[in-house]
């Protein structure tokens, strides 16, 4: 097993588990964790695929991707987190409206 | 020149209008308005002259490492009806009684760099940031109103903008992984069908599904489209979900044209014909205006998925691709057109009747004519009634899904245009019903309900001006050079 093979496969499993997290867990902060989660995994995916034999240059465009992601991925759940926190405040909830009604 | 006028002018505008504080938005959207305007013609008189699509190097740096900007009918297309919606949308804002919150001006233009970026983009990575910055700029403008409804409604669709756009970009990173690049145009020649590219297009297709959205992943749409100021439902149903489609028409039909098998194109046309007829049904069970707009988006867009099926046939017979695809982007356009319109109207009809309620609709006939006749003229076009551009979409559709012996969908156009008919006719009734005690109600300026029909007009120009569209749509168009 080569270890782009393996740090891609971790990378996919990361991923599902932050993706089962965002739809299962009803609170708004792991849900927004969750999706931190499955950015690491790509990102990690990415790293993987950058990544060539001992001796040889890296691939740097994977590299660039995962830097603007970071950046991205940043942004959008800093306005997530600030979004909540509002509906947090407001609602008397850390919860979606139709997460409130199941419990 | 023009494709970078197209890329900088709307972010230029939003630099000084947020700098400003967007006190007086006038001169800066005027202008950015002309500049994307003049851009979006001059893109499209310089492909006629080129004859085919052509690629722009951006500082003349060759892919991999710069980004390439790629022209063809489509793109024309996309980006002057994003120039249109700026125009007459901004000039229903500047319009509009509650002009509501002056972030409205920097995000929206922020948005409109966005969706520029994606539809001149060639790269896949580049089209995830742009696909990025969209997302977060409408969810920026669907909350500057501040109200509570809204602000869950924003959530849900972010979180469901993230998973989609983190599922997209794991399908580019695979890709990526098996060839090396990311220039869609490169990726369709070399691209081959087998496991590994299957599951790198799946997962940028389900991403892209979530987004636009398709049924069942629609759930966050109706919240999200209706709760917001008329302009962002507006903006939101006519040209940010349409984005995400954009991309999914491209990398099906030109970043992996090898991949797509014929029953995963079955499976959108039917889930993309349960839209149509369960979306219709919800929406004429709505009791209220845009609630009921909200879910016709879900149906409309239906009709854009029955291009996959079709061309799944067509192998062999260019011809009836070339009806379904140019089909689709009328429906892309029409409804675009339309949508935008009535949800203007509605806007107005709410400020003019104090609620949403559909029932409150009543009496605005006689009170605002011009509206009732741009929701009648629009809803036309959402039914595809002739001379509409809903009706040339349909109809092109219909040819080309005949054309290739799949005679079903042709059942699903016709129940579709019914119950679009019916839900239309549902908001006309109570407009043309007699109120028994006129209240006081606020009063919309007459200019911002002639923004709300000039929409409403373009809709039906598309229908009556085709053959130039048409030539300039098959240039190279997806799949038609395969």
């Amino acid at each position: 097993l080569s270890s782009s093979a393996l740090f891609g496969g971790t990378g996919i499993i990361i991923f599902l588990v932050g993706l089962l997290g965002t739809f299962s867990l009803p609170h708004l902060l792991k849900k927004i964790v969750c999706i931190n989660v499955m950015g690491s995994g790509v990102f990690l995916v990415l790293a993987a695929v950058g990544n060539k034999d001992v001796g040889a240059t890296n691939d740097p465009v994977p590299q660039a991707m995962i830097l603007t992601g970071i950046v991205v991925a940043m942004a959008s759940s800093v306005f997530a987190l600030a979004l909540a926190r509002q509906i947090a405040h407001r609602s008397g909830f850390w919860l979606l409206p139709e997460d409130r009604e199941k419990l | 020149v023009n494709a970078e006028v197209l890329l900088t002018a709307p972010l230029l505008g939003a630099i000084i209008l947020w700098v400003t504080g967007s006190k007086k938005p006038l001169p800066v959207w005027a202008a950015v308005c002309v500049g994307t305007l003049f851009a979006g013609f001059g893109l499209g008189s310089e492909l006629t002259e080129h004859g085919e699509p052509y690629r722009i190097l951006l500082g003349g740096w060759q892919a991999p490492l710069g980004i390439n900007l790629v022209v063809d009918g489509l793109t024309v297309f996309m980006v002057i009806l994003t120039s249109l919606l700026g125009l007459f949308v901004g000039w229903y804002s500047l319009a509009f009684k509650h002009a509501g919150s002056s972030l409205f001006w920097p995000l929206w233009m922020g948005v409109w760099t966005g969706l520029n970026g994606v539809f001149l983009s060639g790269d896949l990575f580049n089209i995830y940031v742009m696909l990025e910055l969209i997302a977060l700029g409408s969810i920026a403008l669907m909350v500057v109103e501040g109200h509570l409804k809204t602000q869950v409604a924003a959530l849900r669709y972010l979180l469901a903008a993230l998973v989609g756009s983190l599922t997209y970009l794991l399908g580019v990173a695979l890709l990526y992984a098996e060839y090396g690049m990311l220039d869609y145009l490169s990726l369709g020649e070399v691209v081959e069908p087998g496991p590994r590219s299957s599951v790198a297009f799946g997962l940028m297709v389900s991403g892209l599904l979530l987004k636009t959205p398709l049924f069942p992943l629609h759930v966050w749409l109706p919240e999200a489209y209706s709760t917001p100021s008329p302009q962002t439902g507006a903006l939101l149903s006519a040209i940010v979900g349409k984005a995400s489609f954009y991309v999914l028409l491209r990398i099906w039909f030109q970043g992996c044209p090898a991949v797509p098998t014929p029953s995963l194109g079955r499976l959108l046309g039917t889930l993309g014909s349960v839209a149509i007829i369960w979306g219709s049904v919800l929406a004429l069970r709505q009791r209220s205006l845009k609630r009921l707009v909200a879910y016709s988006s879900v149906a409309q867009l239906g009709y854009l998925f029955l291009i996959f099926p079709i061309s799944a046939s067509a192998s062999g017979q260019p011809r009836w691709l070339e009806f379904a695809y140019t089909g689709t982007v009328y429906q892309l356009l029409a409804h675009a057109l339309a949508k935008a319109s009535m949800f203007l109207s509605a806007g107005i009809a709410v400020e003019a009747g104090g609620t949403d309620a559909l029932s409150e609709v009543r009496g605005l006939a006689e009170r605002r004519p011009v509206t009732v006749f741009t929701l009648a003229i629009s809803g036309a076009t959402l039914m595809g009634l002739p001379p509409s551009g809903g009706f040339t979409a349909k109809w092109l559709i219909l040819k080309g899904a005949l054309g290739v012996g799949q005679w079903w969908w042709a059942l699903v156009l016709l129940i579709g245009g019914l119950l679009a008919a019916a839900y239309v006719f549902a908001v006309l009734r109570f407009a043309f019903d007699q109120r028994d005690e006129p209240e006081a109600v606020a009063e919309p300026t007459r200019s911002s309900e002639w923004a709300a029909l000039s929409l409403a007009l373009c809709s039906i120009l598309l229908g009556l001006w085709l053959q130039e569209p048409m030539r300039l749509l098959v240039l190279g168009g997806i799949g038609i050079n395969q």
